[in-house]
């Protein structure tokens, strides 16, 4: 008892730096929320000119002003902080261990996978899910090799997102979120999701390891920008407004995604932070 | 002794035959040779040392001028605001999109690092003919899927549309220019191709 209540006080006198940390993000972001609201809605078109309206649907951007904003300022991070590591990251960290981190992360993402495949009722995939998750474990030394993909057994993803579109959930309205991206509610409402079908959600807190789960979201991030370099600088040398060439890659890239077109490869060829 | 070479030579000549014969089977589809030809004349023209910087351009813009059907990718980038454009606009804009087209090509094509464009064979979609490839790196690594749409018919097959990875060119770039047109006229989009190509 006297045990756990000295555990209790000992957390207690770890958390308030990371609350206050927490506080100051969320004050952060609140500015930023106001700052951005007072750019307004995007204008709807007179009814009259209905070829001007049937295109606002299918863009489908009403607060466009604030999706602007924060693509802007995503863009600001970027180029200040996210893609100069993701640079270094590249350079200096020899091909094969960049691999090993994304199979490894990549694995670590199974169980997540697996919840959306059988939510689909696609057995097939679920299947090859699991043996994945096995193969990788035992023979790819803990999710480092994927031995799986040889073998017959071919790497794709899934998310909650697509799970609901599969159930026939809409999109819905175009949104960007600072830091995190484009992420329209539906897919929104699966990253939350799929943070609860996710053992680490639990694990980590559980065993006060959360910094483990810091450092594997990090990791996570500067490898997949690192993977999109040439890509993205590819579409930003391309497209005369990156905005809207963003917006209609992540649509397509989406719908590929939910179609099962893609290998899994959909959800990381392109930059995230975008 | 001879004997033995003579057989290594037969069994070297016959896996030549069934390689080519391999490579036959998938090109005996007039749309899926038309791609590896392209690929092969592109790699032709980058390999080729004794060019110059000029000659190697001009190389590129026609051969990619006559596998591109511009005009009509041009057209469907456009879309409902063709019709409100001059025709001194699009005269312009077709201009202009040209040199953008050559441009970009030319930049993806600079980027070469040794890679193999592996043609997979095609099927119909509607009028036109979806040629399957991947791009293959010489460092490893996953392939890049790509598809290439084709019109028209054998002898008179031109490139309308570039699938990377799922994702339509043309697609993207109409919403790309739509919404500068939208934000700023016609005339918005052709200072921003200019301005874009370092053209006047």
């Amino acid at each position: 008892m006297t045990q756990d209540r000295e555990n209790a006080r000992a957390v207690v006198a770890v958390r308030p730096a990371r609350r206050r940390f927490g506080r100051l993000l969320a004050a952060g972001m609140a500015i930023l929320l106001i700052a951005g609201v007072s750019t307004g809605c995007a204008k709807r078109p007179p009814a009259s000119d209905v070829e001007a309206v049937a295109e606002f649907e299918r863009r489908n951007d009403p607060v466009e002003p604030l999706n602007r904003y924060f693509f802007e300022l995503n863009r600001f991070f970027d180029y200040m902080a996210l893609k100069p590591v993701a640079v270094v990251y590249r350079s200096i960290v020899p091909d094969r261990v960049q691999n090993g981190v994304r199979n490894f992360l990549n694995n670590l993402r199974t169980p997540i996978i697996l919840a959306n495949d059988l939510l689909q009722g696609d057995l097939a995939r679920a299947r090859i899910t699991t043996a994945r998750f096995i193969t990788n474990t035992i023979a790819g030394v803990g999710g480092f090799y994927d031995f799986a993909s040889r073998i017959g057994y071919p790497r794709h993803d899934e998310d909650f997102g697509q799970t609901l579109a599969v159930w026939g959930v809409g999109e819905g309205p175009y949104l960007v979120l600072p830091l995190i991206g484009p992420r329209p509610p539906r897919d929104l409402v699966g990253l939350g999701v799929d943070q609860l079908f996710d053992p680490l959600t639990y694990v980590l807190p559980a065993n006060d390891a959360e910094v483990v789960g810091y450092g594997l979201l990090a990791a996570d991030i500067i490898d997949s920008r690192a993977r999109g370099i040439d890509a993205f600088e590819e579409i930003e040398a391309s497209s005369l407004d990156l905005y809207a060439t963003i917006r209609n890659l992540y649509r397509q890239r989406r719908a590929a995604a939910i179609e099962n077109r893609d290998d899994g490869r959909a959800d990381t060829t392109l930059v995230p932070a975008q | 002794m001879t004997t033995r070479r003579q057989m290594l030579l037969a069994t070297g000549a016959a896996g030549v035959v069934l390689a080519l014969g391999g490579k036959g089977a998938f090109a005996a589809d007039a749309a899926t040779a038309f791609i590896d030809d392209l690929g092969g004349r592109a790699i032709a023209v980058l390999a080729d040392d004794s060019l110059s910087a000029d000659q190697r351009e001009a190389d590129f813009r026609d051969l990619f001028l006559t596998a591109f059907d511009v005009p009509a990718i041009g057209a469907f980038v456009l879309g409902r605001w063709r019709r409100s454009a001059t025709p001194e606009q699009i005269e312009e804009f077709n201009r202009l999109y040209t040199i953008d087209v050559v441009k970009t090509y030319s930049r993806r094509l600079s980027q070469y690092a040794g890679e193999q464009l592996q043609t997979l064979g095609s099927q119909p979609q509607g009028d036109n003919t979806l040629v399957h490839s991947q791009i293959v790196s010489p460092k490893g690594g996953a392939p890049v899927v790509v598809d290439w749409l084709l019109s028209g018919n054998p002898g008179s097959y031109q490139i309308v549309d570039v699938v990377i990875e799922n994702l339509s060119m043309r697609n993207a770039q109409r919403e790309d220019f739509s919404s500068v047109i939208g934000n700023g006229g016609m005339d918005a989009l052709l200072a921003g191709l200019k301005k874009k190509n370092g053209v006047s």
